[in-house]
């Protein structure tokens, strides 16, 4: 061993050749551990002794940690101790300087301590992890007397005083490590080490029952009864596949890293033998692997600790003496958890089975292992009667209406096979590979996911990054419906077609099972029906288009589900990868509920059979339109229509209007009169591509022409087309009006429209005529509104006004000169006062926000009507 | 080579996306961003409180290209990007010295 740094690379990477052909876990951990004690008594022998004197010195070297236990991984820490007499007079700096600069300068990090026997006993009493790690110790050179004298007592010491302390201070530990790494098994990037199921879980549990049962090994824990022989294998299985793991991402990424990334996942997957490193497939195989493993680990230190507990148990039975914990007979309150006193239990009362969860949320203790064993073993009492109660699903029901600890709960009834039992469909989900790149969850887990983040949710966790979300969750009175509707929203993926319509047709089963009252069905179902639905419109589409808000709306019904929608979209993201929820899209998420929010609130578009109303207008429309005009052309034409619009004329109408867009073509107008005789007024219909001050052309040409505008419809297609339907009467009623006159408005509009003639020098021509036949009277009395909270899409201008000729003129001048478009108008005259609505935007399509425009429009119009 | 950086609106993605890969684009990166330009912020108000959005969701578009496509694909996001309204975004044209494929060490144009 010439040159120890290269002679220890050479070994690591002799073992990274090993592990590749399949030398994996404990095995290569011992490989690399004797590799160790080789070097370190290479380096003893050749620097400290001879070999023949080496059992005579007056100390000995010991290991600790790791590499006591002989799991040492490569790039693992190498914790020594030098053992000296009490009374000793070697030269100690000149021992560990020969022992410990090679190793230093080899490049291995060493922890080293010298301790006399008295030290040690003395260390133990006040530090817990000096204690844990010098139960461990190992022999490794020198003195073996001397050794052999300080295990004894060590041992002695470490299994009689302060047991108990020791076992409480380590659960304590290990609650304060669930906090700092994550408190569930599945994670997305779990630590190796650290993580909840990791092997610091396991190793604190051994260290318990390892004093508890004052055992040195594993096998002296299964003679003294702590570990069962299955339990035994489970845990030597679950370890070994830890460990390899382990190696895998220590030999990847060439240092101590136990952060299993996302980035090595597929590597490890791979060089474990999983097949193709690049598979999503394989990743999720391993992952799937890792998880459950994991779950043996959490499970097996639960074990552990609660056996360790036992001896001095505390227990407290929960009969009609104590009716007022809430708890039935057969329960009692044991070591803090929930246990069931009669085995028998089940046999006679199969609901207790839900049960035991109710009580295990409600007095938020835990259930003992010994109960979920019990659990486990009578799965068989959850049959068809038993899903079907109503005890059962009124039981299954407060448990989810309870709001926080839910998830936790939930997960204990999946991993106890409970849920999957009380909900075949999620059975079928369990474990089940998701298809789509960017889940990288088994459904299964991604559910339970979910259902943590809308517990987060719930918690005020998101306050600072989703503030608008975390308030409005606030408004939820249904948390049950959220959760059962975040259980069910996948159960469609157990089937090859299309997983939501098939996971509908599963809700409609099991809320049929559970009896659930018919509109809370209806609900879950919508729900799940829709749970993607909200994010392609957030997404995909444009939410400053009014219309697309309207037909999202009409969709979603009401302003509850709306909200349940929002916040289950958000709790189904956010689990498919934490990622895949950002505030980036959070705020489109939040434009589209406050316009759709609004919408609903205001109730104009949303009446039930809305969806049925328009649908038939369609149908009336295409029957009418069929043997005129192409039937591609009919979709797209009514494609382009608003919703305001088709809902206000009659199919007839709009047939009408949709061939007389369609003829329209080159020629800048189309141009239609329909005459009401009976009712003394005209119906003009106008199309044309629109522009700014449109609108107000138009009424310029109909002062000209002594028509009086009574009410207005514009709307404006999404090719850009506007469409304006204009009531008129004529000034002098008694008169008809000749159909030259029609002709002569029409080739105003178009002069007007396309520039030959200047809608001022018309009305100019007009002159003196205006108003004249209300000159004595006129009211000119005027209130101006600027309402910006109506809607989203549009400021809204009210005016409230007298009565005259030309009127409509002045205000759409003023506007028009402001550079501001009118979209919507609605106008009413009642008793010579008129109240006209305006719903307009500025010149680039956006409502008007800034209060020195709309000072500057509220003081233009008064200038206007009131002179 | 130039290279083009375009800031569209989100849900007008595709649609570019589609007719540049249609033109023979070969590559491009797309981030969420958030910005504002003259359209600034504005305010949601949600039960009578005011959510003030400063910065407003937007996507950002880069593409390196040969310079003889440059106008055909800068005419093709401007068309498909436009709905006329505020907040269409903005497209930018770059110089673009070098590049390099790592994976081959390919350069200049062999590399885009």
């Amino acid at each position: 061993m010439e040159n120890l740094k290269d002679y220890i690379r050479e070994s690591i990477n002799r073992l990274e050749e090993e592990f590749s052909k399949g030398l994996f876990g404990r095995r290569l951990l011992r490989r690399y551990s004797s590799i160790m004690d080789e070097c370190l008594k290479e380096v003893f022998l050749s620097n400290l002794s001879s070999r023949r004197n080496v059992r005579n010195k007056s100390y000995a070297v010991a290991a600790l940690g790791s590499y006591g236990r002989e799991e040492l991984s490569p790039f693992s820490d190498i914790d020594l101790m030098i053992l000296i007499p009490d009374r000793f007079n070697g030269d100690l700096e000149d021992i560990a300087g020969k022992m410990l600069y090679p190793l230093w300068d080899a490049g291995l990090t060493v922890g080293h301590c010298n301790r006399t026997l008295k030290d040690c006993l003395t260390m133990m009493k006040g530090d817990i992890t000096i204690r844990t790690s010098l139960i461990e110790m190992r022999y490794l050179i020198g003195n073996k007397d001397l050794y052999n004298r300080f295990l004894t007592s060590i041992r002695k010491n470490a299994f009689s005083k302060g047991a108990n302390t020791f076992i409480s201070s380590q659960i304590k530990d290990m609650e304060s490590r669930r906090k700092c790494y994550g408190e569930s098994v599945y994670l997305l990037e779990p630590h190796l080490k650290d993580g909840e199921g990791g092997l610091r879980d396991i190793q604190s549990a051994l260290w318990i029952a390892k004093v508890k049962f004052k055992a040195t090994n594993i096998d002296e824990l299964r003679e003294k009864g702590a570990l069962s022989s299955w339990e035994i294998s489970l845990l030597e299985e679950s370890l070994d596949f830890l460990w390899k793991v382990r190696n895998g991402l220590h030999f990847l990424s060439g240092r101590k890293n136990d952060h299993l990334a996302y980035e090595y996942q597929g590597k490890i997957a791979g060089l474990l033998g999983y097949g193709d490193s690049t598979s999503t497939a394989v990743l999720r195989k391993f992952m799937h692997d890792y998880y459950q493993c994991a779950e043996n680990i959490k499970y097996l230190s639960s074990v552990l600790i609660e056996r360790s507990r036992k001896d001095k148990r505390r227990i407290k039975t929960i009969g009609r003496r104590t009716s007022s914990k809430g708890m039935e007979l057969g329960f009692r309150i044991e070591n803090n958890g929930i246990s069931i006193a009669d085995s028998q239990l089940f046999g006679r009362d199969p609901y207790v089975m839900i049960k035991v969860f109710k009580y295990s949320l409600e007095l938020e203790k835990e259930i003992t292992i010994a109960a979920q064993e019990l659990i486990m073993n009578n799965l068989d009492v959850i049959d068809e009667d038993f899903r079907k109660s109503k005890e059962v699903n009124d039981y299954f029901i407060s448990i989810l209406r309870k709001g926080e600890g839910v998830a936790k709960v939930l997960k204990t009834m999946h991993r106890l096979g409970v849920l999957g039992r009380l909900i075949p469909e999620f059975g079928n989900i369990t474990h089940l590979p998701q298809s789509y790149h960017h889940h990288i969850y088994t459904t299964d887990i991604h559910t339970l996911f979910a259902i943590d983040e809308f517990e987060y949710l719930l918690a005020g966790k998101y306050r600072d990054t989703f503030p608008f979300l975390s308030n409005l969750v606030k408004e939820e009175k249904r948390v049950d419906l959220i959760f059962l509707a975040l259980l069910l929203h996948d159960l469609g993926k157990a089937f090859d077609t299309d997983h939501v319509e098939k996971g509908v047709e599963l809700v409609h089963t099991i809320t049929d099972r559970m009896g659930l009252p018919h509109e809370d069905a209806k609900v879950i179902a919508f729900l799940v029906k829709h749970h993607i639905y909200m994010s392609i419109v957030a997404q995909t589409r444009d939410l400053s288009d009014e219309d697309l808000i309207i037909k999202f709306s009409q969709k979603i019904k009401d302003v509850d589900r709306l909200r349940m929608l929002y916040i289950l979209t958000f709790a189904d993201s956010k689990a498919s990868r934490s990622e895949a929820f950002t505030s980036w899209k959070a705020a489109l998420f939040q434009k589209l509920y406050i316009r759709a929010f609004h919408i609903l609130e205001k109730g104009d578009f949303t009446m039930t059979d809305m969806d049925y109303k328009l649908d038939k207008i369609k149908n009336d429309v295409i029957s009418d339109l069929r043997s005129k005009m192409p039937m591609d052309d009919i979709h797209y034409n009514l494609d382009l229509t608003p919703s305001r619009y088709l809902l206000n004329n009659s199919p007839k109408v709009i047939s009408n209007h949709i061939l007389l867009c369609w003829n329209l073509e080159e020629r800048p107008l189309a141009f239609d009169v329909r005459e009401k005789t009976d009712k003394g007024y005209y119906d003009i219909f106008i199309a044309t591509p629109d522009f700014p001050g449109l609108f107000y052309k138009v009424c310029g040409v109909m002062v000209y022409h002594n028509m009086n505008i009574l009410d207005a419809q514009i709307d404006t297609r999404s090719d850009g087309i506007a469409i304006e339907l204009i009531r008129v009467n004529y000034l002098y009623n008694d008169e008809t009006v000749e159909s030259q006159e029609w002709s002569a408005i029409q080739d105003n509009l178009e002069k007007v429209i396309d520039g030959r003639l200047k809608v001022e020098d018309l009305v100019k021509k007009k002159g003196s005529y205006l108003g004249f036949n209300e000159a004595g009277l006129r009211d000119t009395k005027t209130t101006i509104g600027i309402d910006n909270d109506i809607s989203d899409f549009y400021t809204v201008i009210d005016v409230e006004t007298g009565d005259r000729f030309s009127l409509l003129y002045s205000i759409t001048k003023v506007m028009s000169d402001m550079g501001i478009s009118i979209y919507i108008a609605k106008i009413t005259t009642r008793l010579m006062r008129v109240t006209d609505s305006f719903y307009v935007r500025d010149i680039f399509g956006q409502k008007i926000y800034e209060e020195k425009t709309l000072e500057k429009v509220k003081g233009n119009l008064m200038k206007a009507l009131e002179n | 080579m130039k290279k083009i950086e375009a800031i569209i609106k989100p849900f007008k993605l595709d649609d570019v996306k589609e007719k540049l890969t249609e033109l023979g684009v070969q590559g491009m990166t797309v981030s969420e961003v958030k910005g504002f330009g003259r359209q600034k912020g504005h305010t949601e108000i949600y039960r009578g409180a005011e959510y003030v959005i400063d910065f407003v969701p937007k996507v950002k578009l880069e593409i390196v290209i040969k310079d003889d496509i440059v106008s055909k694909v800068v005419e093709t996001i401007e068309k498909y990007a436009r709905t006329g309204k505020i907040g269409d975004g903005k497209i930018f044209v770059l110089p673009v010295e070098e590049a390099i494929r790592i994976r081959t060490g390919e350069r200049k144009e062999e590399a885009i």
